[in-house]
Parts: C-alpha cells; sequence; structure tokens
C-alpha cells in the first residue's frame, strides 16, 4: 500500500532544521564598518558584535534569539512528522504550526532590518545600507567637529537565502497537502451497469 | 485535534516568553545590562584602549630628498586600541605659512599596520609642483627654509576616514637649496689667468654623498660680462652630515683679461659673481638660479 509524502513539506522541514544549525555560525545579515572594524551579526537565530576586536552578544537579543531557535526548531520537527504523516488526523495541526515559521521569521527580519537602518538613518543622519556598501559621515557631535567617513557594507549572506528557500518549501507543502487530499471528484457511474457504481471513499482530512 | 492545538499556541507562547522572561530575571539587579552587557560597559571604560586616547597623526620632522624635489614627513600615530589597526592612505596639502599658496599634495609612501598599542612612524611624501618652485624663487629669493603648514590631511585607517582641520605648522627645505654650497674663498693664481674657488657644501643626509661636477659662470657685478667657466677640479666624497671644502677653478678667457685692462684699470679686486651653477650629486643634476656674490683678486 502505497503511503502518501509530502516531499515539499519533508524538505520545508529538513531545511527548517539546516538553517537552525548553519545560523551559528553564519549571520543571516552581516554590517561591516571599516574593514571589520565594527562587525554585527545578525540573524533571527544569533546574533553577536565585533567592536574593534571585541566580541559580544545583546543578553536580550539572545533571548530572543533562544525563543527563536526554540520555535523553528519545533517548527521544523512539525513539518517533518507532518510530511511523513500527511495523512493523520493530527497532521493537519502539526502542518498549521510549521509551515509559518521560516515565513514569519524572514518576514519579521526583514521588516526589523528595514525599520532598524531607516530609525539610524533618522537619529543619526547615518546612511545604512541594507545591501551593499555606503559611505556615511558620522554626525560632528560626535567626533568633535572632525570629519570621519565611515565605510558601511551590509549583505544577506547564503543563509538567508536559505531561510527563504524553506519558507517557500514550506508554503508549497501546505499547497501540495490541499492537491494531495483534494477530494475526488464523483465518478460517473457507466449507464448500462449501475450495479458497479461504488462508493467515493470521504477525503482525507486536509 | 484541540488539544493538540491548545498545546502548539502555548508553545509558541513557552518558546518566544521563556527565554525573555528568564533573561528579565537573570538581570533584574541590572536591567540596562540586558541590552548593554557588562563586556560593553568594560570597554567603554577602559579595556578597548591601551591607555590615552585616539589622537590624529602628530608631526615629527620634514626632510628634503637628494635634488630637493620632494620632501618626507613624518608622522608619529598611536594606536590606542587593542587591536592593530591599518594606515591605508594619508593625503594632505602643503602651503606656504605666509601666502597660503599649495605647495604640493602629499601622500603616504605605504600602508602601514600598526600593532594594538603601539606607536609608529608614518613616512609621506610630497612633490613639488612647478608653480611651487616658482613661488619659492619668486616670493622666498634666498630663503633656505620656508614655513609651511600641512592642511587637509585625511587618513583612512581601516576603511575609517577622518579629515582634520588642524594646521600642522612645518619647517620645509626649499627646493635645491639643501644641495647648493656657500662661498668660502677665491685665490688667484700667480699668472693671474686662474682664480680658484673654494666653497663649503654641508651634507644634510644620512648618507655619504659624491660631487661628480660642479660647474658655473662667473661675471662681473658692475658689466654682467661673464668672465670665464668655473668647474669642478676633483670629484669629492662628502661623509653623512659633514662639511667639506669643494674647490672649483676658472680660467679667465682673453676677453676677461681684456674687460680687466678696459673696465677696472688700476683694481686689484673684482666684485664677481657666481651664475649658472650645475651640480651633479650622486648622479641626480641640481641646477641652480641662485647668485654667488665673491671677490675676486686680479691682477
Amino acid at each position: 500500500m502505497r503511503r502518501d509524502i509530502n516531499w515539499f513539506g519533508l524538505a520545508g522541514g529538513a531545511a527548517i532544521i539546516c538553517l537552525i544549525f548553519v545560523s551559528f555560525f553564519v549571520p543571516w545579515w552581516q554590517l561591516v564598518v571599516g574593514d571589520g572594524l565594527v562587525t554585527a551579526n545578525v540573524s533571527p537565530l544569533y546574533t553577536d558584535f565585533n567592536f574593534v576586536g571585541y566580541w559580544f552578544t545583546v543578553p536580550l537579543l539572545w533571548a530572543l534569539n533562544l525563543g527563536s531557535i526554540l520555535s523553528m526548531a519545533a517548527g521544523g520537527v512539525a513539518m517533518l512528522m507532518y510530511s511523513i504523516y500527511p495523512g493523520k488526523s493530527y497532521s493537519k495541526n502539526l502542518l498549521g504550526f510549521g509551515y509559518k515559521k521560516p515565513l514569519i521569521s524572514v518576514l519579521i527580519f526583514v521588516i526589523i532590518l528595514v525599520v532598524l537602518t531607516q530609525t539610524i538613518q533618522a537619529l543619526f543622519s547615518l546612511s545604512v545600507p541594507l545591501v551593499g556598501s555606503a559611505t556615511s559621515v558620522l554626525p560632528e557631535t560626535m567626533t568633535y567637529g572632525t570629519i570621519v567617513r565611515v565605510l558601511i557594507t551590509a549583505n544577506f549572506q547564503w543563509p538567508f537565502y536559505l531561510a527563504t528557500v524553506a519558507a517557500a518549501l514550506c508554503i508549497a507543502g501546505k499547497f501540495y497537502h490541499k492537491k494531495l487530499f483534494a477530494p475526488s471528484p464523483p465518478a460517473t457511474a457507466p449507464a448500462s451497469s449501475p450495479a458497479t457504481v461504488k462508493e467515493v471513499a470521504p477525503p482525507a482530512q486536509e | 485535534m484541540r488539544v493538540l492545538g491548545v498545546f502548539f499556541v502555548l508553545l509558541n507562547v513557552i518558546t518566544l516568553v521563556g527565554p525573555v522572561l528568564g533573561v528579565v530575571l537573570a538581570y533584574q539587579d541590572n536591567l540596562k545590562g540586558m541590552v548593554i552587557p557588562p563586556q560593553v560597559e568594560n570597554m567603554m571604560s577602559g579595556s578597548l584602549f591601551t591607555g590615552g586616547k585616539f589622537k590624529l597623526p602628530q608631526f615629527v620632522s620634514a626632510a628634503p630628498d637628494l635634488a630637493g624635489r620632494t620632501v618626507t614627513l613624518v608622522f608619529e600615530f598611536t594606536n590606542p586600541f587593542n587591536y592593530d589597526l591599518m594606515v591605508k592612505s594619508i593625503s594632505a596639502d602643503i602651503e606656504c605659512s605666509l601666502h597660503g599658496f599649495t605647495l604640493g599634495h602629499a601622500s603616504l609612501i605605504e600602508p602601514t599596520n600598526i600593532p594594538a598599542g603601539a606607536t609608529v612612524e608614518l613616512t609621506i611624501r610630497c612633490e613639488w609642483t612647478e608653480e611651487a618652485e616658482n613661488h619659492f624663487n619668486t616670493e622666498h629669493p634666498g630663503a633656505t627654509n620656508i614655513d609651511a603648514n600641512v592642511v587637509g590631511l585625511t587618513i583612512n585607517v581601516n576603511d575609517i576616514t577622518i579629515e582634520s582641520d588642524e594646521k600642522y605648522p612645518i619647517s620645509v627645505p626649499k627646493a635645491g637649496s639643501s644641495m647648493l654650497p656657500q662661498f668660502v674663498s677665491a685665490t688667484p693664481d700667480v699668472s693671474g689667468r686662474t682664480v680658484t674657488i673654494v666653497l663649503s657644501y654641508t651634507n644634510p643626509f644620512d648618507y655619504d654623498l659624491m660631487i661628480d661636477s660642479i660647474s658655473a659662470d662667473i661675471q662681473c657685478s658692475l658689466h654682467g660680462f661673464t668672465l670665464g667657466h668655473a668647474s669642478l677640479v676633483q670629484p669629492t666624497n662628502i661623509a653623512a652630515g659633514a662639511t667639506a671644502e669643494v674647490v672649483i677653478r676658472c680660467d679667465w678667457t682673453q676677453a676677461a683679461v681684456d674687460h680687466f685692462h678696459a673696465e677696472h684699470a688700476g683694481a686689484t679686486r673684482l666684485a664677481a659673481k657666481v651664475v649658472n651653477v650645475t651640480i651633479k650629486v650622486n648622479g641626480i643634476t641640481v641646477q641652480s638660479d641662485q647668485v654667488y656674490p665673491i671677490d675676486v683678486p686680479i691682477s
């Protein structure tokens, strides 16, 4: 007997788990001031900073990152479990819980980055690019009359794109689930042999 | 299924709120520490710096090159951080402090790494423009040094560019002035046809100089008449920092002898000047438009 597997969901779940691991080592977005004098490695799962050779993390961000890790891990496991047993009665709950996690992470992450860069621009007149390089002049109130130009480079790293792929796979899994368990069209019984008409099985739970 | 739904909602809440609550409890005595960790506070209070504050490079010295066409400026720069810095470029303009005239543009010779806490000398070099040399000759004739300012200092440290509006007063040797000898004496020979001129030459460099040749014309100061051509008697080596006498010899031309008799009859001494001085030192030829007044005995 063939067992249905939601391959999109399975790939999405695996991508989430993979994403959690790689995010410890490679950030989703990296901001570099100068040629490494100041570095910010930012992701929803792990964030740290380097200021003139000193690495540190902010406890509040660490807590939020830990929450994201737990949430993403739960979502990934839920997606994997659902994908292997998509026809079970609890599968819809697993899918509903898991598929949104990477999407929400990506969306909130991008929104926070945009808001943060715009806020810095508004408060300090410091142009922080979301992607690419920009030379910004530090406010003279900070530099005591000296003009200080800083080269700021920011780029999304490959785990961000992996997160986007994971989100896309999970959404595809959601749609594939609908297709997988779409109600079959009622079979039209041949007029000549009404006795061969079978009862159509009820559709699996979506 | 409802139970599972509630479980997932609770899981969402716990995973997000739990860690934040934990950190809040851990930092309840120091809530600021949740945002500004102790490492950052330690950094700002001193561990970031090895001592002292960040200061722009300080001027140390200016030295001309052999031909006096470029000047090498030495600045001292201290890295106050516990982190190696790379000075990638320095650029500045040098202007005459008296006239505000831009004499040339200086730039760092090569990128320099400055280890954490170390002080290093940064060497930047400026080549005088043609306009600068004209300025030296027209506005500062006879001067051997010119007061100048290093302005518009721009320093690139680890791709952070600092532009200073500070002026660094420096004293720069005038182009070619360091290469020019000073007149000491002039002595005629017994025939009265040749004059031996002794020049004093100071080697301003920290390496030996070999004067290969000197040539010059000698003119009557009163009439501008060319009396003869002088040249170095023999190549002379001058040790680093030493002062030596250099001898050049001039044979009076017949026209010069006639000039003495016609224009300076009865005179025993003649006010003359050494002009068109060309000196070849260590293979580099320096031409000077400086005029050396000399007193020449005639017979």
